[in-house]
């Protein structure tokens, strides 16, 4: 590089560490999405359920015996299993084992396939593997709860759980939805769920204590926009001793450095993530995007507005108001900033909940987020029929609101108490699960 | 020419180190100690002995219901008497002659026995300008007409009762926000460009803040001077958090502040929301501060702990929670914010309030907004609380 470029460079790289770079416009961010992420197809939803393990299975994950695990299912919320790449359940195996298959309106991605039936329809597989549900009962009808639900007794009646048993006959083997299972990753790589991504996003330094590391950004630009980079991105360096492993392969950089990439996409951090949580660098350069490995579905009218206390808050996309839903009023008082990444709400709580509680006169003030009606559930994302026959937004169980009156992008709805008991005053008392209040928040992804 | 010379930088060396002098400043304080301000010195306040604990609560409660009496003794001195407790008096409740979940039914129970405590002196304000036979006598303002009707209720009952000195110790009452991962933070501004006269100052404010870090404790207390940043979320107060008053002879006393509201903890309060509130806060010698803040709230903000801990909370000594409920209305003594069906929602209540020296940081500024002072010298007892 000459000397005036370096210089230049230098100076613009400067500029953008030393101050916030201006986020991309529109038509600059749709260039960055970098064609590495999971999407969840239609028809395809995850769940928890505990899991019963058989004793060694060989893969690198450790697990318990019993543990809770986040799984793919199917649209009625049958766990997805699938036999090893090439494998085929035929015969006998067939009267314990289903195909899972898709509904009409499918659209496959780039790791959930279609495969036609003879007997017509199509059927999923996943990376390759065709997908099954299990014959003998272990799906259930009733929904999946989603991960970190709170069983207090007190507190909430107990969640409806779904028992699966893996390691089935076979060799049946659930799909869960931890992309470390099944992205073979570098010693130093790992996989984290970022909630603003949001997603599985590709991280480093994650540790016990730290279980979301610092996220990895993916650069699928073009040479130029390269040497334009801010200097806030750093490149993930491999060190001489490291090998490619699956889709990550190593690039020889012009200063004889080695840095890590994946599926194509040279992998860097960003000096901007400060936080647990943060994912600051998207929108920062073109051809620069989170390493989102899997990416939550939202729907198209959502949008995550990052704050400054870096958790990201979901508003409607068009006109920017906060969404709310009713959290219990919690023991323990979180402020926002403590909350932990996977947040406080209880799917169970949320089902339980429903859409009751909220009369006619509350949603006046509280004004129910309506979904379309060609709207369809997805990922942690479900829909509530109403009574009045509209349908209603849920996430993780949680129907989701907007507060009448307020200017888009504000909180004045956050955090209000419904402290509400027989009180003499006019108020009916809760159902015992959901204490002696609840508590409107701002919904965080 | 040198002395020509002199004369002139003499003067702007003088000039100089006047302007350094004239300095504002600003002081932080980081509260250590929130309790209920109660002054339980003894039992003369309760000549009538003290409100029920929780066998005489299930005594009388399965009494009412029709339990035999030895069937009750027998459950009393069981080992199994906690889970009696949960399982029957949890539903002593009767609605539409069902069981109710009494904690969330506090009404549907006939009136539970509480006593009243009956001192002449306790801690406050004279919130209504009156002096009326349920008002104290301030013990150190010696304040006449002090409201403080929460006390009168909560001050014949054991787990709620104390002193300035020994604190109420209920967590419901009593706040550990150590456990909450926040701080509660006092900036005393004398809003001009001079030092601030801990001892007499006019056009005084105090501000609350919430701080994002929990406060630091060390083997000896609260920490002093360390520095806590304040939550850039104002949501967390949902009104006015500046009290404007003036210092007399060390001790700051606000002006009626039509509300101080800020949200809480739901082992306390929710939210706290004093209307027609004052705020007294005397400036100690080591450097920190003790003081009073006072007002109306809302009855069912205070019961709401009481409440939620249900069960568990009787038995730990909160006595009659129902019966705390019920008091608390019958003794509401404002008619700000009265139902629709004419009660009363609202009584008088004052918390005592210690502080230790902080610094308090603004997020977007990233430093004090004004130079803050380091703390005065302190004695040799290290030892706040």
């Amino acid at each position: 590089m000459r000397r005036s470029q370096f210089f230049s460079a230098s100076a613009l790289g400067l500029g953008a560490l030393l101050c916030v770079a201006a986020p991309l416009t529109a038509a600059q961010a749709a260039t960055t999405t970098a064609n590495v992420a999971s999407d969840l197809p239609v028809g395809i939803r995850t769940g928890t359920a505990k899991v019963t393990s058989s004793a060694n299975d060989g893969e690198a994950e450790t697990r318990n015996r019993n543990t809770t695990s986040v799984l793919f299912a199917d649209e009625a919320g049958r766990p997805l299993f699938t036999q090893a790449a090439g494998a085929e359940c035929v015969g006998a195996c067939l009267e314990k084992w289903r195909p899972a298959i898709a509904p009409p309106k499918a659209v496959p991605t780039k790791d959930w396939t279609l495969v036609g039936l003879p007997s017509g329809g199509s059927q999923w597989a996943f990376q390759g593997r065709l997908a099954y549900t299990a014959a003998d009962g272990e799906g259930v009808d009733a929904p999946l709860v989603m991960p970190e639900w709170n069983q207090t007794p007190f507190r909430a009646p107990a969640t409806p759980s779904l028992e699966v048993r893996d390691g089935g006959e076979n060799g049946m083997r659930l799909v869960r939805v931890t992309p470390k299972s099944w992205i073979k990753t570098p010693y130093s790589i790992g996989v984290a769920e970022y909630r603003v991504a949001p997603g599985q996003v590709l991280a480093v330094g994650i540790t016990a204590a730290n279980t979301l590391g610092k996220p990895l950004y993916v650069f699928s630009g073009t040479p130029e926009q390269a040497q334009a980079l801010p200097r806030a991105f750093t490149p993930l360096e491999a060190s001489g001793l490291s090998e490619p492993i699956g889709d990550f392969t190593i690039n020889e950089r012009a200063d004889a450095t080695r840095q890590w990439a994946y599926r194509g996409g040279a992998l860097y951090s960003c000096a901007c993530d400060v936080s647990t949580g943060d994912l600051n660098g998207e929108g920062l350069a073109p051809g620069m995007a989170a390493a989102v490995v899997l990416r939550y579905p939202k729907p198209s009218q959502v949008a995550i507005k990052k704050d400054n206390l870096s958790i990201g808050r979901m508003v409607d996309a068009r006109t920017g108001m906060t969404l709310y839903y009713r959290d219990r009023a919690l023991e323990q008082y979180v402020p926002d900033h403590m909350r932990p990444p996977n947040g406080t709400m209880d799917p169970g709580i949320g089902a339980s909940l429903g859409l009751k509680h909220c009369s006619q006169s509350c949603e006046k003030e509280w004004r129910p987020y309506l979904a379309p009606a060609n709207a369809e559930p997805q990922g942690y994302w479900s829909i509530y029929d109403r009574p009045d026959g509209k349908r209603q937004w849920a996430y993780k169980n949680s129907a989701i609101y907007t507060h009448a009156n307020e200017r888009p992008g504000s909180l004045d709805g956050n955090e209000q108490y419904l402290i509400q008991f027989e009180d003499g005053y006019g108020n009916e008392a809760l159902p015992t699960e959901f204490g002696m209040g609840l508590m409107w928040r701002a919904l965080v992804p | 020419m040198r002395k020509q010379i002199a004369i002139p930088a003499a003067a702007l060396a003088l000039t100089l180190c006047a302007g350094q002098v004239a300095q504002a400043e600003s002081k932080g304080y980081v509260i250590s100690v929130w309790s209920q301000a109660m002054n339980n010195v003894d039992d003369s306040g309760c000549p009538e002995g003290k409100s029920p604990i929780a066998h005489e609560v299930f005594a009388y409660s399965m009494k009412g219901l029709g339990m035999a009496q030895a069937d009750i003794e027998r459950m009393v001195k069981s080992q199994e008497f906690g889970q009696h407790y949960r399982e029957q008096a949890s539903m002593r409740g009767r609605k539409d002659g069902k069981p109710v979940f009494v904690y969330k039914h506090p009404l549907s129970v006939p009136e539970p026995p509480i006593k009243l405590e009956q001192g002449k002196e306790g801690f406050g304000f004279n919130l209504d300008g009156k002096v009326g036979p349920m008002d104290y006598t301030d013990p150190l303002t010696k304040e006449a007409g002090v409201d403080n009707l929460a006390a009168r209720v909560f001050g014949c009952i054991d787990r709620t009762r104390g002193t300035l000195d020994a604190p109420v110790g209920n967590t419901q009452l009593r706040w550990l926000h150590y456990i909450e991962g926040n701080s509660w933070l006092l900036e005393v501004d004398n809003n001009r460009d001079a030092p601030l006269d801990m001892q007499n100052e006019d056009n005084v404010t105090v501000t609350y803040y919430r701080g994002q870090q929990s406060p630091v404790l060390s083997a000896s207390g609260f920490q002093r001077n360390v520095t806590y940043t304040i939550d850039p979320n104002k949501n967390l107060t949902k009104a006015t958090t500046t009290f404007k008053g003036r210092i007399k002879d060390g001790v700051f006393l606000s002006e009626v502040t039509p509300q101080f509201k800020f949200i809480a903890s739901t082992r306390l309060q929710p939210i706290y929301d004093f209307k027609q509130a004052r705020l007294r806060l005397k400036f100690q010698p080591d450097g920190g501060l003790q003081g009073f803040v006072g007002g109306y709230l809302p009855i069912t903000m205070i019961y709401f702990p009481f409440g939620d801990y249900a069960a568990q909370g009787e038995g730990l000594g909160s006595g009659d929670v129902a019966g705390i409920y019920q008091a608390l209305q019958k003794y509401a003594d404002t008619d700000i914010d009265k139902a629709k069906n004419g009660k009363r929602t609202r009584i008088s209540q004052t918390w005592t309030i210690t502080a230790v020296p902080a610094f308090i940081d603004r997020p977007e500024t990233g430093g004090p907004s004004r130079p803050q002072r380091a703390e005065a010298p302190r004695p040799d007892r290290y030892a706040v609380r």
